[in-house]
């Protein structure tokens, strides 16, 4: 296969936004006249009055303007960052406190209501006598968080709840439904609620009242106690406020952009162009205009100020609108290279029809053959031979709890910039080269990063709105979406169309798979899913055919397994309906044409589960209101190496330290780092310390395309036993250690044995550094550090449902998942990255869908409430089963299993509601009125 | 910026005025919650906020409490907070739905400070509404963005020319108990029952009330209920956590000897306000309460019915409500 990419993927980066290509400086102004002075951060221009307020058990003033939140009064003027903005509309809880013990939602309470209250913050449940709160260590001790955003309002409502119940009911443990209830209030976006169910009610029953303050992820503690810092939590002296002006209308061309009355309101510094000469609009929420101020509410205010005249025009929005429309997103050849790439591939060449581009064919095999078998089953009129269908699924957003935020602070030696990302790494060089700089003068941080998922792997324009207002004021800048923005601007999974035929012999063995699809990347290009079902039932003959439909939509962009999610709805319930045309079991029938050898293991596993086996034999069993059913689905992905990845390992006389400038968005990383040094050593976890987040360290990898736990695991391993070998050396040799030879913990030597710590405490420092070796195999292809592994891992998952036949409601009742990704790193923490995935994976098949209004082109769900995303409530009882076995060619054992989580969801789903009820869904999200309309026909 | 000031009243009659004087530019803030929400959103920016909960003269005391009168009526303060109404077991088991409603609405952290009158005055959720840059026929312009728009959420009955559903939970279970808003306005202290309280599009597409500039509602009074009474409350949600109601439906029921003497039924998040749905509450009366008979009645419920394009949906929906409301106000297991 050759490649030939024109333009870079995701898994190097690009510029997101409209623009990838052609980027010129920006035009930009400061405002004259005086500059007002700084006040406090956040505080807004107007009378203020004192409340009096008891914080964390301290007695305190703060100032309370007439519309400032009791949010704002905690996290700018009392410096308790703990507290989380993440909605700002009372629909996540993320910034929830206690009043009086009582848990409200702070970001809606008016500042001025705290006047003589108690209030609690997440950083004032711990108290000297008895250390952290029960919650506190059990969320510890369950892994209940993972990017730990979210995690402060959790432990914050959890903690009152725990108080009532203790008072009421003693060690009792409360049940699942009175615990949905009381956390009814508060989204996670990583999907940590089966261990936050556990957490809560293991703390209820009085597991945690003395337990430890430690757990299985290293920066667990930071997280439950609101010490974890992210990106908006940075406030750097001087510190001005940067916001983003957006096109309200979705399709336009800009004569002028007059911001003058802006510059001249007071409290306004700056403004710059964030067109980039591009004079186009196309869709609603694009990047115009960005001004900074003295505070955010300044800001904001001064972008209605802007004047736009613009000329206006219909925009083209949905699929359908896209393939009919006789006006054109791209008009030109120039203007089609402007076209963002929706996904990690490299883009390849291909035909544009209007706004139409494809067929991309790549990955089709014995075309012809299978164009024959499909015509022939057909002709054949045999149901048993023929499945599919047009399947339907919606656009998703990445909607990270974390906004995109960065804060940046040009200085004359050096460009320092906070970022919300995942790649610190990465996003350095790209800067450098977006803006001019030597490398080195060029620094990235994320020490916590509040959520990924492929929405910040590029750099997007609140850096560049930061960087370049940065550059004119010389002071740090501060840029942070909004909910809505993130909604509307922040990333999305393509809405995709999939027409598809699975034909097979009269013996149940495929004969072809046929599929065009059609996907709305928006103004962007690319979201070919066609890999996907090449990779599946590998040997079936394949004509795989991709379009892209363009429409003034905001770009799509790779979301945790990219194309993965539509596809196998697809195909899973086309595999699922074959079974049951034929009468025969859907694993006998999978097993007959799946070569995979990870889930040949799976299926044995899923044959001995009792939901699977005792499931009713006949579809639609039930026949009262409730119908209960079962579903399988199964997925497979690739894997990803990034072999340009180092980690260094140096001793000092306290213990080792890790360095690696990677991040952890809540993948965990830190922790395997810990663990792999550990292990090599024999010691603690806790022995090790950890330092990434810092593009200065030695390069580390993305955090994207399950690379990161399979590229730094190895590689810490072998730096870890590089050092080991050294330490050996110079015991034997300086330390006076006779014939040392390494066990856990320490040292055997003539003379006894000898901790680690004792040795380091006496051995000069060392470093050094390591890399993932290859795999024994070597890899598929490489191209841009990057390496694609030869194995495909296997995923299988069986979930029962319940369908309220009168509401319409699809209730998930438990999932039992099954994963071929050879050796867990860190079993605890791979256990909640996987039930995340598939968390996230429930979302998207019963709730998720971004809304656009047809006629204008608007975000109709731009906030949390409209945009529905599972709570605790929705998921059900979730079981992860690991199938260590089968890599062993890889190094480390392993690869990864972020992505693989989210294919069989919504088809596990959607074989279960069929199942129970004898209606097919085919599209996406199954909602209340879809199903009650399939029940009806 | 426009500035904008608090100001914070001890006397009711001071709060009127204040904002009776510019009711454009002064709005009484309760909780505060909803004007915050809008405010944020650009919805709404007024020239000053007057506060309600500093009030202390008898009116203050009344706004903030929960109790029994002397003529057996139950007065729920305006102050009072949702969580307080769910919470409180002093009310009679007739006023089972509006416990219920209130412990429904919402999220804990929201119903510990959202106010029972800023509840029942909070504006539509409509999402061409809450979104300042698109302006629709409620905020002044030429035409309802969701008929030709995104409906899915929107008016089935009683809708036109503006199509939202009435966002207020406890406005259903209140319609449906008979409760009565006690409003203290210049001509002094009236009593408003909920059919009166709230205005649908076509008498006036700007608004959902009909209090003039500075009344003030200061308590709630439910009827007195007998034994004799049941009610109940039932949602449906796509989510069950947090969700805003796809539909609701609330009951109330007076049975003597073995039938229907009384019903009211009434739906919410299907109309522009607490919908009464006269059909099924004419088909249930005088008759012994049975599943036959409520299977009617919901049929009954949605009578007039005439959806947009992505709401027909809610027509059964409300059906399957009515019935299983109906079914638990009297006690009658559902069939199914
Ligand atoms: C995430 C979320 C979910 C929600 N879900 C639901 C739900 O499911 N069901 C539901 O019903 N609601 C729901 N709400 C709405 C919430 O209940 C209301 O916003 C809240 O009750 C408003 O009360 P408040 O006291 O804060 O009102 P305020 O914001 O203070 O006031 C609202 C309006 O009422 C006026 N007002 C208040 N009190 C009086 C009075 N006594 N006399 C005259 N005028 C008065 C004010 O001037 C203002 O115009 C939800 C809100 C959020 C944020
Ligand atoms: S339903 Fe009412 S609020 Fe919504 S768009 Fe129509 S007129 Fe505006
Ligand atoms: S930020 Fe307050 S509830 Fe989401
Ligand atoms: S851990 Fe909950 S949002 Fe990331």
């Amino acid at each position: 296969m050759t490649v030939k990419p024109t333009r870079r993927g995701l898994l190097k980066g690009t510029l997101g936004g409209t623009l990838t290509a052609a980027l010129t400086g920006c035009r930009s102004e400061q405002a004259r006249g005086e500059l007002s002075q700084l006040t406090a951060p956040g505080e807004k221009i107007v009378d203020a009055i004192p409340v009096d307020v008891t914080v964390n058990r301290t007695a305190t003033q703060i100032a309370a303007g007439p519309d400032t939140t009791a949010l704002e009064a905690v996290r700018n003027q009392l410096g308790l960052t703990g507290t989380k903005l993440a909605c700002g509309h009372g629909a996540c809880g993320a910034c929830t406190i206690q009043v009086d013990g009582k848990p409200v939602a702070s970001c809606l309470l008016p500042a001025t209501s705290l006047h003589r209250r108690r209030v609690t913050t997440v950083e004032g449940l711990a108290t000297d006598l008895r250390g952290l709160h029960p919650v506190q260590r059990a969320f510890i001790g369950e892994d209940a968080m993972q990017c730990g955003y979210c995690t402060p309002g959790f432990v914050v409502e959890a903690a009152a709840f725990f108080d009532a119940w203790r008072a009421e009911h003693g060690k009792q443990p409360p049940s699942r439904e009175v615990i949905a209830d009381a956390l009814s209030g508060h989204l996670c976006r990583c999907g940590a609620y089966t261990q936050i169910y556990a957490a809560i009610a293991r703390a209820c029953e009085g597991a945690y009242d003395n337990a430890g303050e430690r757990g299985p992820r290293y920066d667990a503690r930071e997280k439950v106690t609101g010490q974890a810092k992210y990106t908006v939590d940075v406030q750097l002296p001087n510190m001005v406020y940067g916001a983003i002006g957006r096109a309200h209308v979705a399709h336009a061309t800009i004569r002028r952009i007059d911001w003058s009355r802006a510059l001249k309101h007071p409290g306004v510094y700056a403004a710059v162009d964030l067109t980039m000469g591009v004079r186009t609009i196309r869709f609603a929420g694009q990047e115009l205009v960005a001004i900074a101020a003295e505070s955010e509410a300044i800001a904001r205010h001064a972008l209605t100020l802007v004047d736009y005249d613009l000329d206006v025009y219909t925009p083209i929005i949905g699929i359908e609108a896209g393939r009919t429309a006789k006006d054109h997103v791209y008009t030109s050849r120039a203007t089609r290279k402007q076209a963002p790439n929706a996904n990690e591939a490299p883009l390849l060449p291909l035909k544009w029809r209007g706004n139409l581009r494809g067929p991309f064919q790549l990955f089709s095999k014995s075309r012809g053959k299978a164009r024959r078998a499909v015509t022939e089953a057909k002709d054949s009129g045999d149901a048993k031979r023929l499945a599919g269908g047009q399947f339907s699924t919606q656009t998703q957003c990445h909607s990270t709890l974390e906004p995109h935020a960065c804060v940046a602070d040009w200085r004359d030696d050096l460009l320092v910039v906070h970022l919300s990302t995942q790649g610190v790494h990465q996003a350095a060089e790209d800067i450098a080269k977006r803006f001019d700089l030597p490398a080195e003068r060029v620094q990235v941080l994320a020490q916590h990063v509040g959520g990924g998922f492929g929405g910040k792997a590029v750099l997007s324009l609140e850096l560049v709105a930061a960087v370049e207002l940065s550059r004119q004021l010389g002071r740090p800048v501060r840029v942070v979406l909004d909910r809505h923005e993130e909604l509307a601007t922040g990333g999305n999974r393509p809405a995709q169309e999939i027409d598809l035929a699975l034909a097979a012999d009269t013996e149940g063995k495929f004969t072809g798979v046929q599929v065009k699809s059609f996907a709305d990347a928006g103004v962007a290009v690319g979201s070919a899913p066609s890999i996907l079902f090449r990779i599946m039932y590998a040997k079936t003959p394949k004509k795989l055919e991709d379009w892209d439909v363009v429409t003034h939509a905001a770009p799509g962009k790779p979301l945790r397994a990219p194309g993965g999610p539509p596809a196998f709805w697809a195909l899973e319930q086309a595999v699922d309906e074959l079974a049951h045309a034929r009468s025969e079991d859907p694993i006998a029938l999978r097993r007959r044409n799946d070569p995979n050898p990870a889930r040949k293991e799976l299926y044995t596993w899923a044959e001995s589960l009792p939901l699977w086996r005792d499931r009713a034999t006949s579809i639609a069993a039930d026949s009262g209101r409730y119908r209960r059913g079962v579903g399988l689905a199964v997925g497979g992905w690739f894997y990803f190496v990034q072999p340009s990845a180092r980690v260094q390992v140096d001793t000092t006389p306290g213990g080792f330290v890790v360095s690696t400038a990677c991040q952890d968005i809540g993948n965990g990383s830190k922790s395997v780092l810990a663990q792999a040094v550990a292990n090599v050593f024999g010691i603690d976890p806790g022995m090790v310390a950890i330092r990434v987040g810092d593009s200065k360290l030695v390069p580390g990898p993305m955090s994207a395309g399950s690379r990161t736990a399979t590229t730094i695991g190895p590689a810490a391993t072998q730096a870890a036993e590089n050092l080991r070998e050294e330490l050996l050396e110079i015991a034997e040799a300086q330390l006076g250690y006779r014939g040392a030879q390494a066990i856990p913990g320490g040292l055997r030597h003539s003379a006894g044995e000898t901790s680690w710590g004792e040795v380091l405490a006496r051995a000069p420092r060392l470093t050094t550094i390591g890399r993932r070796k290859r795999d024994r195999k070597g890899y598929v292809f490489g191209i841009g550090g990057l390496a694609a592994g030869r194995y495909v891992s296997g995923s299988l998952q069986v979930s029962e449902v319940e369908v309220d036949t009168r509401l319409g409601t699809v209730r998930v009742l438990q999932s039992q998942v099954g994963l071929g990704v050879g050796k867990i790193f860190t079993p605890v923490l791979a256990r909640s990255q996987a039930t995340g995935g598939v968390i996230q994976g429930i979302s998207y098949a019963l709730y998720e869908e971004r809304r656009l209004d047809p006629n204008t082109g608007a975000v109709l769900t731009g906030n949390l409430e409209d945009y529905r995303i599972a709570g605790l409530g929705d998921v059900g009882t979730i079981d992860i089963h690991f199938m260590q076995k089968g890599f062993e060619n890889v190094t480390g054992g392993g690869v990864g299993l972020a992505e693989l989580v989210k294919l069989a969801p919504a088809a596990a789903l959607g074989n279960a509601v069929f199942h129970a009820t004898g209606y097919r869904p085919r599209h996406l999200p199954l909602r209340p009125d879809r199903v009650l309309k399939g029940l009806r026909t | 910026m426009r500035p904008l000031t608090l100001i914070r009243p001890q006397q009711l009659d001071q709060v009127r005025k204040r904002v009776a004087d510019d009711p454009g530019q002064r709005v009484i803030r309760a909780g505060g919650l909803d004007l915050l929400d809008q405010m944020k959103e650009g919805l709404l920016s007024p020239q000053e906020l007057v506060e309600l909960r500093y009030v202390s003269d008898t009116h203050g005391l009344a706004m903030r409490g929960i109790q029994q009168q002397e003529d057996q009526r139950w007065a729920i303060g305006a102050l009072v907070t949702l969580s307080q109404v769910a919470n409180f077991d002093g009310l009679p088991p007739a006023a089972k739905a509006l416990r219920e409603a209130a412990g429904s609405a919402a999220t804990p952290g929201i119903r510990n400070t959202a106010t029972v009158g800023g509840n029942l005055l909070q504006r539509p959720r409509c999402w061409y509404f809450r979104r300042a840059d698109l302006q629709c026929l409620k905020k002044g312009g030429k035409a309802c963005l969701a008929v030709s728009g995104e409906n899915k959420y929107h008016a089935i009955l009683g809708g036109g020319p503006s199509f939202i559903v009435h966002p207020s939970t406890l406005a259903v279970a209140l319609t449906a108990l008979g409760g009565v808003a006690r409003v203290v306005g210049d001509g002094g202290t009236r009593e408003l029952p909920m059919a009166e309280l709230f205005v649908g599009p076509k008498q006036d597409p700007l608004r959902e009330h009909s209090l003039a500039a500075g009344e003030v509602i200061t308590q709630l009074l439910l009827p007195a209920l007998t034994r004799e009474h049941h009610s109940a409350y039932e949602v449906a949600k796509e989510k069950h956590s947090h969700d805003w109601p796809l539909a609701e439906a609330a009951v109330s029921v007076q049975l003597q000897a073995g039938k229907i003497a009384a019903a009211t039924v009434v739906l919410g998040h299907v109309a522009p306000v607490p919908w009464k749905a006269a059909g099924a509450e004419q088909v249930l009366v005088g008759q012994p309460p049975s599943a036959e008979l409520f299977a009617q009645a919901a049929q009954a419920a949605t009578t007039g019915a005439n959806p947009l394009k992505h709401n027909a949906y809610k027509v059964p929906l409300s059906q399957g409500l009515v019935r299983k409301a109906l079914h638990r106000a009297c006690n009658i297991p559902l069939p199914e």
